[in-house]
């Protein structure tokens, strides 16, 4: 009997083997994330100018998509709203990340009172919505992408900080860390050299579920008006945009930026699914 | 002969909420001359793996220390961190029981080994790669350019202590801890691994402090032995008279509790020891 074992830097090795659903979701966020990258080359009208005598048209031959209340190309529209839609979650995500596994690691390696102040804190930060964090941050900063961004990244972080430091907790009392300590090494080498490292596939697991989970939260404050403002469009404004179409049975502009709103989030959450059963975390 | 290592009147002692203090070491006074081997025997919870450990400035989370070990003259007891880092680095290594744990699972060995010669010694990764293999064949392990590419996982026990040796010797210590190397091997691999021990100390010149539950051992490979109980070092002789004639109550008990093939018994003497006997 010959087994055949995957060489370890191989990606099958690192990721596991894609299931057809998992397949069709990398291609939907593929092809999405793409689309967002060349938007200015793929629109094939200025997302922005009014056509006043087209406006609320069903999808044709020019206007893919249709026309919103204003006679905008909606498939233009939406590939530039792609772009905040899908890079502003993933910049909450990267800012988030960076300041939920610093915070994690301090508490983790310094341990006593250090970490006894820094869990509660996550504690408390736990106790506040998400969405009142970011409604916080955007009352302070003014409506827009930014404030958006930052209150989420704020948010975001306890997400990080409390599952990180356990992680971490279990991998310092190793007893590797005890050898590498006594060789000499110092606690900034270890964390960031074996610590971090070896909890990577917890802390790329949890990243990409809180995408998912960023991606809802960005749409639904641009949907409340506090993200990204018009005229630049984003899914969620989409969405808002288009209820009086909906409401007069031309329900386009909604029903296609919901739509791609759930075939994103949903496909970043199946791969997070896979990811976090393939590194059994 | 000058002193590697040199203990004296060290306690240890966790502050407990609501009882007394857990004393660990209760004043242990120890010497080691460069060059020279020490074994330090005594059972479990006697406090030889955190005399070990004290030498490299590493005392439990909380305790309460006082006394002095030196290292070269270097006082590691209230020592700064910078300074027991130095230390650490690169007078003293230490060799684990148990060097699956003791191994970041997830590099390769050979990143094991170059580690501390790139951070400490500022190698390039080619030289270091280079001693590496070296190490290892030094340590008795064939195909070492392979071995480095390998995963902890993929050698046996035996190979892996090998490995720890080999990496304990990269920064060229002059003083080796040796903290129960064997106990998690079997016998034939024991043999080995102490074989390639003695040998590297010979050939470098290594002061060794050898902790072992195994009387024989300890005395068919150092010159002296120090015996441990309840934090305390009782008896320090070299290994043969330790051996021949013992002196301390507890070490004639301890002798005579080991098993032998020669004398058949049902059951082996326990040891037993009051608090008078005690220093």
């Amino acid at each position: 009997m010959t087994a055949v074992v995957a060489a370890p830097n191989n990606p099958v090795a690192i990721f596991g083997r894609f299931s057809p659903v998992v397949v069709v979701s990398v291609l939907i966020i593929v092809v999405f994330t793409t689309a967002a990258i060349l938007a200015p080359w793929i629109a094939t009208h200025n997302p922005n100018e009014p056509d006043l005598l087209n406006t609320q048209s069903a999808p044709t031959g020019t206007n893919w998509l249709g026309t919103d209340n204003l006679g905008r190309d909606l498939f233009s529209r939406m590939v530039h709203g792609a772009r905040s839609t899908i890079f502003g979650p993933v910049l909450v995500i990267t800012v988030a990340t960076t300041l939920g596994v610093s915070i994690a690691m301090v508490a983790a390696w310094c341990g006593g009172i250090v970490d006894q102040i820094i869990a509660r804190f996550i504690d408390v930060m736990f106790s506040v919505p998400t969405i009142i964090v970011a409604l916080i941050v955007v009352m302070l900063t003014g409506a827009g992408l930014t404030g958006v961004v930052i209150g989420l990244s704020i948010a975001y972080v306890p997400y990080y900080a409390r599952l990180i430091r356990s992680a971490a907790m279990k991998e310092r009392s190793l007893p590797y860390v005890d050898a590498l300590w006594l060789e000499g090494r110092s606690g900034l080498w270890i964390v960031c050299r074996h610590i971090i490292p070896n909890i990577s596939p917890l802390i790329l697991t949890q990243s990409i579920a809180s995408l998912g989970l960023a991606i809802i939260d960005i749409t639904a404050l641009s949907f409340l008006g506090l993200g990204v403002q018009s005229p630049d469009s984003d899914w969620g404004v989409m969405v808002r945009n288009g209820i009086d179409g909906l409401l007069s049975g031309r329900p386009y502009e909604s029903l296609f930026a919901g739509l791609a709103i759930v075939l994103f989030a949903g496909s970043v959450n199946v791969l997070g699914n896979h990811l976090s059963r393939r590194f059994e975390v | 002969m000058s002193r590697a290592v040199e203990i004296n009147d060290l306690k240890i002692s966790i502050p407990q909420r609501r009882e007394d203090e857990k004393e660990l070491l209760r004043g242990v006074n120890l010497q080691l001359q460069s060059g020279e081997s020490l074994a330090l025997v005594g059972e479990s919870g006697s406090g030889k793996s955190i005399t070990a450990r004290s030498i490299l400035g590493m005392f439990p989370r909380g305790a309460k220390v006082s006394g002095s070990v030196k290292v070269d003259g270097t006082e590691i007891v209230g020592a700064s961190s910078r300074e027991l880092r130095r230390v650490r680095r690169s007078g003293v290594a230490m060799i684990f029981q148990d060097p699956r744990a003791h191994i970041n699972p997830v590099r390769t060995v050979g990143h094991f080994l170059t580690e501390t010669l790139i951070v400490s010694s500022g190698w390039s990764r080619k030289d270091a790669e280079e001693c590496a293999a070296q190490l290892l064949r030094d340590v008795g392990i064939p195909n070492a350019k392979e071995r480095l590419n390998q995963y902890p996982h993929q050698l046996s026990g035996g190979l892996l202590q090998r490995v720890m040796i080999a990496g304990a010797l990269a920064d060229e210590p002059a003083i080796l801890l040796a903290d129960e190397p064997t106990t998690a091997l079997d016998v034939t691999t024991q043999e080995e691994v102490m074989a390639i021990l003695m040998e590297m100390r010979q050939e470098k010149g290594l002061a060794m402090l050898f902790i072992t539950h195994d009387l024989e051992l300890a005395a068919a490979t150092c010159d002296h032995t120090a015996v441990m109980y309840k934090g305390r070092v009782l008896e320090v002789n070299t290994s043969k008279e330790l051996h021949d004639s013992p002196e301390h109550p507890y070490t004639v008990q301890l002798l005579a509790a080991r098993p032998s093939v020669a004398e058949r018994r049902h059951r082996l003497p326990v040891v037993d020891m009051s608090e008078e006997q005690l220093p």
